[in-house]
């Protein structure tokens, strides 16, 4: 760019922020009024820019535009018609628990994704031009397809501005927003509210992916791009709010286009993490937010049943467990002792991801932190430093955490909502940024020719099962080491700050300390499976650390419960079987483990126990519901 | 009922705190007097700024003005977990146990300020950190005894009675060896029997050389235990002093006439 015109960036932020706010104050809607973090709103974002694709092949023979404002009728009627669907059959029935609510999202996000990717295909699609030419204003250009998306995003907040303010109806959703037992009181339908809430936030959904689809291409995993950045919003607007999600959009769109009227574009991800870390530093709860519910985030699932059987577990079951671990490679077909290989290393990484869930927050940066210790191998094994492989399995771990411990002060005084979408935040940015850098991390392709550590005592890495016993030994320590830390004091200190931190406040406890020991730890020991993943592989890329990865380990915590240290592997244990069982119908994997963590979250949000509980009404029933009974009081 | 002993320099000074939220003034320019040794009620009518001004002391809210002298050094605005390690503990209304953990667990847990082994050394449970453990053992059982909750040492804390729980409650904060200890309403939701005993407890901590400060809404406990009380409304001071001399105050009266009919018990 030779000279910076003033009126095209003024175009280009417009059109940014408008596209911003329209999607975001969806989210901020549906968290406002049901308290719930709506991870599948960048899918119905998806499926609103789907339509326009499918209205065009069904009404071929008419002109464009008239399709293209069909579209923006049909999808986001329908779309708004599955949110009430869901609002109705899924989250009502989990509104007291808004880690469940969060959870089955995210299951529904992967679930969307998958049947959008086997029904329209992997490969994204561009929709033809639909207004074709461009206007002049005052030296800077825009085409008329953007000027469409400025126009129909500015009608639409317009509208739900005078709905909000104008209507009984959107006063009434306004009242609920602010107190949800006064509005009981006024006789307002809390169910009806949330059914609206979630129908209107995924209509404005499918506009933005209808406007934006006819401006960039439509894939199954676009929802992905555009809620990472509407995360973002309103996390620095403050969850929640309206005007917080406007303000912020207008903030980040006058950044993001300054950038990139720049020729900064690559900055842009880094930047706005920092500024959203930077507020989150000062203002926990956003700029305009209120604090967020606390909620129970540790979850029993199949971990449960460990309670019973963990004294024979400890007497039979290790030695046993051990020699069967030696022996299994010498048991399976090659193509399984492949996946032996990557499920010692899953072990590695559940267990940390544990580790971290013990001090109360569920990270969604695990992955990328991962991702962390293999570049830090690959980088100082091939490029830059001919380090022996060795010495970079605790640099990898030692990098990972001093990532976690950087980005921990802003990130640990945050409360549950915010900690989650904070996390998922610092991680995207940390991925696109392995992708940006292409001089450094080698952009998409990544790092290629990664070796494997030459022969100890004759025993050659090269050999499958000999990397296995290497990785089996690593994954032993490592749970050992955790497992100690686990049940020591300062494991302990952990989890009753996260139980009560109120209360351990004012019992003296540091508990900012103790949270950010668990959440470096964890990430140095993963940072050391990362080491090892793409050790293995023997290149380290971007793509093998996507959220899909993410979404698996926390489904394996999820499914096994983190109650307990055994849970999570337990979890992995299903997970992986699953996967080697439907090694056929791979591309639906996730659809299946989607499913089943919105089954879990329905039926027995604490896992097993709550199974339990309900045969035997008295006893084992009470066990989920206590910790958040049993949390301090103060305000 | 032995006198206070104000003769003694003051422990804990309030002066000119206030905190408002937004226009909310919900301490207005209080100035409290704490000495060593002394039970002091806090009484006022609901929402009159008692559970705000707790949350001042204790550090989880900062003032919006004045100071909190503690022994003559101010602490406002402190972390809540340095002011506890000064040696100012609170409870709150309404938990002040991990329900999760054994009643000894909860106990060992709230010792955390007294252990002098480093995180490191925990993790690995060294024997130094080992020995720590045994001393700080050792003493939460004297609490448990003192309080009356040794047979249920084993229990799980969220299984306990609802009075047992406020006991506990007081138990931990006592196993973070307090100088101050504060109790935000002890005897809420407790029945007669259950109030006795805890007010025979706190009774009991007067002997340990325990300064104590109480917000409590029954009157009758309060004019019974403490040596002097403050009433604050709309968060303002409006008087100070005995429980006789308070229980004749005419704004005291005023204050609660038709909310509280307790106050002429």
């Amino acid at each position: 760019m030779t000279d910076v015109n003033l009126a095209q960036l003024l175009i280009n932020f417009v059109t940014l922020s408008s596209f911003y706010s329209c999607f975001a104050v969806g989210l901020a809607l549906v968290f406002g009024i049901m308290r719930v973090i709506n991870f599948a709103h960048g899918e119905f974002y998806m499926l609103g820019g789907y339509a326009v694709w499918v209205v065009m092949t069904v009404a071929s023979g008419l002109p464009l535009p008239v399709v293209f404002i069909m579209a923006l009728i049909v999808g986001p009627l329908a779309v708004g018609l599955i949110g009430l669907l869901l609002e109705r059959f899924i989250f009502r029935r989990i509104e007291e628990n808004p880690f469940a609510g969060f959870m089955a999202s995210l299951g529904l996000a992967y679930a969307l994704q998958v049947l959008a990717a086997t029904g329209f295909g992997v490969v994204s699609k561009s929709l033809p031009v639909m207004f074709p030419g461009s206007f002049s204003f005052l030296g800077g250009v825009i085409t008329s397809q953007r000027l469409v998306v400025v126009l129909f995003s500015i009608v639409m907040m317009l509208w739900l501005w005078g709905f909000l303010t104008r209507t009984r109806t959107g006063r009434a959703m306004r009242a609920t927003a602010q107190n949800k037992e006064s509005a009981l009181l006024q006789g307002i339908s809390l169910g009806r509210m949330s059914g609206l809430a979630m129908a209107i936030g995924a209509a404005l959904a499918a506009v933005s992916g209808a406007l934006m689809g006819s401006v960039i291409n439509i894939g199954p995993f676009m929802g992905l791009e555009a809620i990472w950045k509407a995360f973002i919003v309103v996390i620095v607007g403050g969850m929640g709010s309206i005007p917080g999600a406007i303000a912020a959009a207008l903030l980040f769109g006058l950044l993001d286009s300054t950038m990139s009227t720049f020729g900064a574009g690559q900055f842009i991800i880094m930047i706005d993490t920092l500024i959203m870390l930077l507020v989150l530093a000062f203002f926990p709860n956003g700029l305009l937010g209120r604090d967020s519910a606390v909620m129970e985030s540790r979850t029993a699932g199949l971990g449960a049943v460990d309670i019973e059987w963990r004294p024979l577990a400890r007497r039979v079951g290790l030695p046993m467990l051990l020699v069967f671990a030696l022996v299994l490679p010498y048991l399976l077909p090659a193509y399984l002792q492949d996946s032996l290989v990557l499920f010692t290393i899953s072990c590695i990484i559940v267990m940390s991801y544990r580790l971290v869930t013990t001090m109360g927050g569920w990270s969604f940066a695990h992955i990328a932190t991962m991702a962390l210790g293999a570049y830090t191998m690959a980088m100082l094994t091939t490029e830059y430093a001919s380090l022996p492989f060795w010495l970079t399995i605790p640099l990898g771990g030692l990098v990972a955490g001093l990532f976690a411990l950087a980005i921990s002060y802003p990130v640990l005084r945050t409360r549950q909502f915010y900690f989650f979408l904070s996390t998922f935040a610092a991680g995207e940015a940390l991925r696109q940024c392995f992708i940006q850098f292409k001089s450094v991390f080698g952009g998409i392709e990544g790092i290629p020719f990664i070796n494997r550590p030459g022969d100890i005592l004759g025993i050659n890495f090269f050999d499958t099962v000999n990397y296995y016993f290497l990785v089996l030994f690593f994954a032993l320590l490592c749970g050992g080491i955790m497992y100690a830390f686990d049940k020591s004091t300062a494991g302990r200190t952990v989890k009753a700050v996260a139980a009560n931190e109120h209360l351990s406040e004012s019992l003296g406890i540091n508990t900012w300390r103790y949270k950010a020991l668990a959440f470096v730890l964890g990430s140095f020991f993963v940072g050391i499976a990362g080491v090892f993943f793409s050790n293995y592989n023997g290149f380290v890329a971007p793509t093998d650390y996507t959220t899909a990865f993410m979404f698996k380990i926390i489904a394996a915590a999820i499914i096994g419960g983190t109650r307990s240290f055994a849970g999570p592997l337990l979890g992995l244990i299903v997970l992986t079987v699953i996967q080697e069982l439907l090694r056929d119908f791979y591309q639906i994997v996730p659809l299946i483990w989607g499913a089943i963590i919105i089954l879990i979250m329905l039926f027995m949000p604490n896992g097993l126990e709550s199974l339990l509980a309900r045969a035997k009404p008295q006893g084992a029933g009470q066990r989920g519901r206590e910790p958040a009974a049993a949390r301090g009081g103060s305000s | 009922m032995t006198p206070p002993a104000s003769a003694s320099s003051p422990l804990l000074q309030l002066v000119g705190l206030s905190k408002s939220f937004g226009k909310l003034d919900a301490v207005k320019e209080i100035s409290v007097t704490l000495s060593a040794g002394e039970i002091r009620g806090l009484i006022g009518p609901n929402g009159s700024g008692k559970t705000t001004l707790f949350n001042l002391i204790s550090g989880f809210l900062k003032p919006t003005a004045g100071q909190i002298l503690w022994r003559g050094e101010e602490i406002a605005g402190l972390a809540p977990h340095r002011i506890a390690r000064l040696g100012i503990v609170r409870t709150f209304q309404l938990t002040s146990v991990y329900g999760d953990l054994t009643v000894m667990e909860n106990l060992l847990m709230s010792s955390h300020l007294g252990n002098r082994s480093g995180v490191l050394a925990q993790s690995l449970q060294l024997p130094s950190a080992r020995a720590e453990e045994r001393r700080l053992s050792e003493r939460c059982r004297e609490i448990l005894d003192e309080m009356g909750l040794t047979e249920l040492a084993d229990s799980r804390a969220a299984n306990l009675a609802g009075g047992t729980q406020k006991i506990l409650g007081i138990a931990n904060a006592l196993a973070a060896d307090p100088i101050l200890l504060m109790l935000d309403e002890p005897l809420a939701g407790l029945n007669p029997a259950e109030k006795t005993a805890l007010m025979e407890k706190i009774e009991t901590l007067r002997a340990r050389g325990l300064t104590i400060l109480i917000v409590e809404h029954d009157m009758k406990a309060v004019m019974t235990t403490c040596d002097r009380v403050t009433v604050i409304c709309y968060g303002e001071k409006i008087a100070e002093g005995t429980p006789q001399e308070v229980s004749r105050d005419q704004r005291t009266i005023e204050a609660y006439l038709g909310q509280d009919e307790a106050v002429h018990a």
